[in-house]
């Protein structure tokens, strides 16, 4: 073998180790990308969660504060229809709480069985159960009998004479689903103002997206050029030429 | 420094490539960019449906409402220059009636709104066009390949 195929073909060994080598590193830092664009993705969702929460949770609070408390006054005689949207506005009170187990589970990633979901249960449980107290069936029972709307579900209690007939208990019931709210709420704000604070700012899981984007078509561009170098350099090649110069003809 | 004949056909071929991979990068640069302008028009959304709820009801909520819906700083960065000029002159206006507030509110929503749809718009065609040319250069690039075999075969 001539002395400058060998000095060829060393340089072109050198060329192919070192592009193997880039290449393993696109691979890590193209795992690396795909990672922090999931990141990123979800710290969006997450943020929008947050946001949504926010700025929603008061209005529902006073919206529902105040649909409870003249709703539940106006449901004095079990027949009128003011009872059944009292019931109504109690179910939706209670699915809005199932409502914020299902974005802490979906968006907020927390374990069914994490405290925080643990808690919103309960106060929907305590919720059921004041309904229950209320209406002498709670939604859960009403579920379990086949009642599928708040008209069944009124027709029902009226029918079999569950609602509550004592004045004062009910007022105590009223008062008690009022602090219920206060609570469910005050819980649901605080942990969503944790969760904003331990959340990383967008502006920062972005720089590092873009940063690790700008080493991917780093690595990208140089092996793709040092490929097509080793691909010319070869196809330059003459080993049948005597040139002192070994690699390209000048 | 001289190439052989037939290695123009390949170096053609490898800057077509270059030129399809580099816009390959663009596009999926453009795409971070994306996520973002999508997150920023799903605060706007959000507070599409806020002031709704709020135009709905009878409760005026205390604490600042135009706080809790302002859009974040890094939403800014996608605001044209004709929408900022509105959207300036609109904070310059100030008031105490609830109710103007929430006018005001909505127009600038509906800025917001505008703004981000136009955006989107634009971006989707420069998409496209983007990946219609990665095709052309992709085809190029073959086609100069298959001039540099045909030398390749002959030498």
């Amino acid at each position: 073998m001539s002395n400058k195929l060998q000095k060829h073909q060393k340089k072109v060994n050198r060329l192919v180790r070192s592009s193997i080598a880039f290449t393993f590193f696109f691979g890590i830092n193209s795992v690396l990308y795909i990672n922090s664009q999931n990141n990123f993705e979800e710290l969006l969702s997450e943020k929008e969660a947050i946001r949504a929460i926010k700025i929603s949770s008061d209005i529902d609070q006073i919206s529902f504060k105040t649909k409870i408390k003249t709703k539940s006054q106006a449901c004095a005689d079990p027949f009128s229809d003011f009872c059944q949207e009292y019931l109504a506005t109690l179910i939706q009170l209670k699915n809005r709480i199932y409502d914020y187990q299902m974005i802490f589970n979906n968006v907020f990633e927390y374990q069914k069985d994490s405290e925080q979901i643990k808690n919103l249960n309960a106060y929907e449980n305590k919720l059921d159960l004041l309904i229950g107290d209320y209406f002498g069936l709670n939604p859960r029972e009403a579920k379990k009998k086949g009642i599928q709307s708040v008209e069944q579900y009124i027709e029902f209690l009226n029918s079999k004479g569950l609602i509550e007939k004592s004045i004062s208990k009910r007022k105590d019931i009223v008062s008690q689903i009022l602090s219920l709210t206060n609570q469910t709420y005050e819980y649901l704000n605080n942990t969503v103002s944790l969760i904003e604070k331990r959340a990383l700012k967008i502006e920062d899981s972005n720089l590092r997206l873009k940063s690790i984007l700008y080493g991917l078509i780093f690595l990208q561009i140089l092996v793709f050029i040092l490929v097509n170098y080793i691909d010319l350099i070869n196809n330059n090649f003459d080993k049948d030429s005597d040139s002192p110069n070994d690699l390209l003809i000048k | 420094m001289n190439f052989k004949r037939k290695l123009k056909p390949l170096i053609v071929a490898f800057s077509f490539s270059m030129t399809a991979m580099t816009a390959g990068q663009i596009l999926l640069f453009r795409e971070t960019t994306d996520s973002l302008i999508s997150h920023c028009r799903e605060i706007n959304r959000q507070n599409i449906s806020f002031y709704n709820l709020l135009a709905s009801t009878a409760l005026i909520p205390s604490g600042n409402f135009e706080e809790r819906s302002k859009n974040p700083k890094y939403c800014s960065q996608f605001i044209n220059k004709e929408t900022n000029t509105y959207l300036v002159q609109l904070n310059r206006y100030k008031t105490n009636d609830f109710y103007e507030i929430l006018n005001i509110a909505s127009e600038k929503i509906r800025l917001y709104a505008d703004n981000y749809q136009i955006l989107q718009n634009k971006r989707a065609k420069t998409t496209q066009n983007l990946l219609v040319f990665v095709l052309i250069m992709n085809v190029s690039g073959l086609a100069a390949m298959s001039i540099f075999l045909k030398f390749d075969t002959t030498e």
